[in-house]
């Protein structure tokens, strides 16, 4: 695991109060909507809030593919990453 | 009775084009003659409207009988024409015709408070009146800049008439079909830029059936969207309810402080979700009964979903 990917667990159980999860409990691969998880649209509103209060990223909604981004917390990653990337 | 995404905005474009026409060369006065053929002819082809118009009539009245409304075919075809005159009137604020003189507000002294501290203000609209005629609003000082969230699924025509005739007021369109990620984190980009945002909360979403909330509206339960009060609560900002009224002849702009972006628990949210989209349709109510003849939906609001 990345340290970006336990910061990132760490964000999702804070920012939606899963105070029975640990970040060990969640599954890089696995996902994070509907199955996997079982977060839902409101959840992916505002976990995208708190990324990018955090990150300083945003997802273009014309240019990027949002449901692919937030598939699970490996896609996640390697989206603000890449942005990070773009940045620096 | 269809979702209103897919009703063909009444075919309008062309008529509304020469309309528009009329008014900007020959004024108001002269443009009433066109308006009426014009009007007719949407009237007795647009089967759908004409039924949906007699069915809210129908509901206002028994909802309220003291109310002097007159209902049936007779009634729909004064809708229509209320309806056309609206959309003049839209065209006219658009095109920036509509100067501050032309309006009265009432509760705005709360919302410039924010927008001078630098707060953001999010606003829930509505397609009772003329939601178009807030863009006066950024005519009350150089600062203010305006955000309105719209579909972009059956406007597109419309709004590339508005883009042909829109005045140089700071309005930015945001076209969005669903409300996602990309969208919450624009609108909070915004917000904390000390901009307004507004969005119509009273049509339900294209593509995600699941996000609706039912509400009693004129006596009936009614569906309403999710997705504005789903960001009202997440972007934890002021948000105001705005209602633009033609009352005598003259827009009446009135805001009201909806709720004031306090903390909701994830646990809480479904609950302050339903608890909003009450308080939402109440509002709507109110101004509704206050202009009957200035409500937009022109579809079935009441229908029950093939669930």
């Amino acid at each position: 695991m990345s340290n970006m990917e336990k910061e990132l667990k760490q964000l999702i159980i804070d920012c939606l109060d899963l105070e029975d999860l640990t970040i060990e409990d969640i599954n890089s691969q696995e996902a994070l909507f509907n199955e996997g998880l079982g977060l839902d649209s409101i959840d992916a509103l505002e976990l995208g809030l708190a990324i990018r209060k955090k990150y300083n990223v945003r997802i273009d909604a014309d240019k990027d593919d949002v449901v692919n981004i937030f598939a699970s917390v490996a896609t996640l990653t390697q989206f603000i990453e890449s942005e990070q990337m773009g940045k620096a | 009775m269809s979702h209103w995404s897919k009703i063909e905005e009444h075919g309008i474009i062309w008529g509304m084009d020469f309309l528009l026409k009329v008014y900007l060369i020959f004024g108001r006065k002269v443009l009433q003659v066109f308006l009426y053929p014009v009007v007719s002819y949407y009237w007795l082809f647009n089967k759908q409207g004409r039924t949906a118009s007699q069915q809210y009539l129908d509901r206002m009245f028994s909802f309220n009988p003291d109310l002097s409304i007159t209902t049936g075919l007779k009634g729909s075809y004064f809708h229509f024409i209320s309806f056309a005159n609206a959309l003049i009137d839209k065209l006219a604020a658009w095109s920036g015709a509509l100067t501050l003189d032309d309006v009265e507000t009432h509760g705005r002294e709360a919302v410039i408070h924010h927008l001078e501290q630098g707060q953001g203000v999010f606003i829930l609209g509505s397609h009772l009146g003329n939601l178009e005629v807030c863009r006066v609003i950024a005519k009350l000082r150089k600062s203010i800049i305006i955000n309105v969230l719209i579909h972009s699924q059956h406007t597109e025509k419309f709004n590339s008439l508005l883009n042909k005739y829109a005045g140089s007021d700071k309005v930015n369109l945001i076209q969005v079909s669903s409300v996602n990620a990309a969208t919450a984190m624009l609108l909070q980009d915004k917000i904390e830029a000390g901009e307004l945002v507004i969005i119509a909360a009273d049509r339900t979403p294209v593509s995600v059936k699941g996000r609706v909330a039912r509400a009693d509206f004129m006596g009936q339960s009614a569906a309403f969207p999710q997705g504005p009060f789903i960001l009202a609560l997440l972007l934890k900002c002021p948000v105001f309810t705005l209602f633009c009224l033609k009352e005598q002849g003259k827009q009446v702009i009135y805001f009201d402080p909806f709720s004031d972006g306090q903390d909701i628990s994830r646990k809480q949210r479904t609950a302050a979700i339903q608890q909003y989209v009450e308080k939402y349709a109440e509002k709507l109510q109110y101004y509704c009964v206050k202009a009957p003849l200035q409500w937009f939906n022109f579809y079935d609001f009441w229908q029950v979903d093939d669930e």
